[in-house]
């Protein structure tokens, strides 16, 4: 049965994020926050990885369970990346653990339970800023995911299949990206084909489409686009999605359009869900 | 007092994941035949310091005073020395984090007193009975379909969520002399099921298990063939068996 291998040091599997970083990403995300996509992509981002590193981290060290990679595109495509990591196309996540560019202490008050509040201080690692620059080489970016992907393949061959999540605002500039996208899904490990998922991030009001199970329906031919080049959700992203209260089939593909913040902070979540019980 | 207590005999096995070294082992087992109570626990891998959650929450079960271990009143002490032992260990900041949200585990303990035995679940480890070499009994789960959803768990912090009330599972019954019970965790439970329903006999399998020279040496090897030819999920596994 695909999407079954087991996850864990010997076996990793790997997540890569592909980043819109041209320059409508400084325009304000839709739904009312007043935050531009460049800062919300990146505030989920970085709190994703560090979902992510908590998923791995065991008593005083972090498994490598997983690896982890993000590729922006904008003025150019490559790595995203900073600080210590700067460069690097796929990390061991405990190298991810060690290496943010700088830990935030961002300080709530929460009631005490006895009438008062007290300061809780919550720790934020940042891995990467935003960035606004350029146009919008999604072709190129995905053509590149799928030699960083083919290269993890190779070393491990029985993983279970690694995970692409395309984060973007607009149209390629570069092209037609549907072949792009298609022979990245066609790489596959033991365990299955590599799954690729894609998150338009609002500009505008509309309610966000999440995990749409056919085109009938979808806004215009773009989105219809986007859809066709997302996979199926592998059955513990379904789980967690109708955990999450929408409703999913098994038709379900990987993508949303029209992302608030909050769509995209919860797509990332399902997105990354992998069964524990696979975890080793 | 003594003369409730059935005489009984029991045995423990336990081997960690193929791959993983010993101490990487976050199940726990712990049995009284003196007072007739036995419990298996099983460490959520997701979460940190699982195994010394584990260990401390059977071993709480065991000594729990009188009948306090059909609540979860004596939690308190366990979590209070889970604290102790772990918070004072310096981290890195990310361990730091996954340290504050607490460590987690199933539970099934059972207890037996004369004529009766009682069993309490939190999660999906399993008990079964076995009466004449057959299957009788399954306990809280009956199928091997059961398996694979997120198990009740228990947390080491004591906060509400730590404690899921409806996931506390209970059962009783009668026993006899010459019962057999098996308290196992997930993968070993979810094996013993699947091939019952496959009426292939696994209770077989343990008297085979029992009839070695030295089943203690054996069982990695046993579980090990398991893994390989008959879907046994790589997981930690415990056995505890009582003969009664």
């Amino acid at each position: 049965m695909p999407y079954s291998a087991e996850i864990s040091r010997s076996n990793p599997t790997c997540f890569l994020f592909l980043l819109d970083q041209s320059k409508s990403m400084l325009g304000p995300i839709g739904g009312g926050s007043s935050k531009t996509k460049a800062d919300a992509v990146a505030e989920s981002l970085n709190r994703l990885l560090y979902t992510l590193v908590l998923r791995c981290v065991w008593g005083q060290n972090v498994l490598d369970r997983f690896h982890v990679g993000v590729l922006g595109y904008g003025r150019q495509v490559a790595p995203a990346l900073g600080g210590t990591l700067a460069g690097r196309e796929l990390v061991p996540i405990s190298e991810l653990a060690r290496g943010p560019l700088r830990v935030e202490q961002h300080v709530h008050r929460v009631d005490d339970g006895r009438g008062g509040q007290v300061e809780q201080v919550v720790k934020m690692p940042v891995w990467f800023d935003p960035v606004g620059d350029g146009k919008t080489p999604m072709c190129q970016c995905l053509e590149y995911a799928a030699q960083v992907v083919s290269r993890f393949l190779l070393e491990h061959p029985a993983c279970y299949p690694p995970l692409v999540i395309n984060l973007s605002d607009g149209e390629a500039t570069d092209g037609d990206p549907e072949a792009a996208a298609r022979h990245l899904r066609d790489l596959a490990s033991e365990d299955g084909e590599v799954l690729l998922f894609n998150v338009h991030i609002s500009s505008c009001a509309d309610r966000a489409i999440e995990f749409p199970a056919e085109e009938v329906g979808l806004p215009d031919a773009y989105a219809r686009r986007l859809f066709r080049m997302s996979s199926r959700l592998p059955p513990p992203m379904r789980k967690a999605a109708r955990q999450a209260g929408l409703t999913v089939t098994t038709q379900s593909r990987g993508f949303a359009f029209n992302a608030d913040l909050a769509a995209v902070v919860r797509f990332l979540d399902i997105g990354t869900q992998v069964d524990f019980k696979n975890f080793r | 007092m003594p003369t409730e207590l059935p005489s009984l005999r029991w045995y423990a096995f336990h081997t960690p994941r193929r791959g993983n070294t010993p101490d990487e082992y976050e199940d726990a087992f712990a049995g009284d035949a003196a007072t007739g109570r036995f419990a298996i626990a099983d460490g959520a891998s997701e979460s940190s310091f699982t195994g010394a959650w584990a260990k401390l929450l059977v071993e709480g079960f065991v000594a729990a005073k009188d009948r306090s271990w059909r609540n979860l009143d004596w939690l308190g002490p366990p979590r209070q020395r889970w604290a102790e032992d772990i918070d004072p260990q310096p981290l890195p900041w990310y361990a730091e984090e996954k340290r504050e949200q607490g460590a987690y585990a199933t539970l099934l303990g059972v207890a037996f007193a004369r004529g009766l035995w009682r069993a309490l679940a939190i999660g999906d480890s399993c008990l079964f009975r076995i009466r004449g070499g057959k299957f009788e009994k399954s306990f809280p789960l009956v199928r091997s379909a059961d398996f694979g959803n997120q198990p009740a768990l228990l947390g080491s912090r004591g906060r509400p969520a730590d404690t899921p009330a409806q996931g506390i599972r209970r059962t009783r019954g009668k026993w006899r002399p010459g019962d057999r019970f098996l308290l196992a965790t997930d993968a070993l439970a979810e094996w013993m099921l699947r091939r019952h329903e496959q009426a292939q006999r696994p209770a077989d399998d343990i008297d085979r298990l029992l009839a070695e020279p030295s089943p203690q040496d054996t069982f990695a090897a046993w579980v090990e063939e398991r893994r390989k030819n008959q879907g046994l999920r790589n997981d930690d596994v415990t056995l505890v068996v009582i003969d009664l």
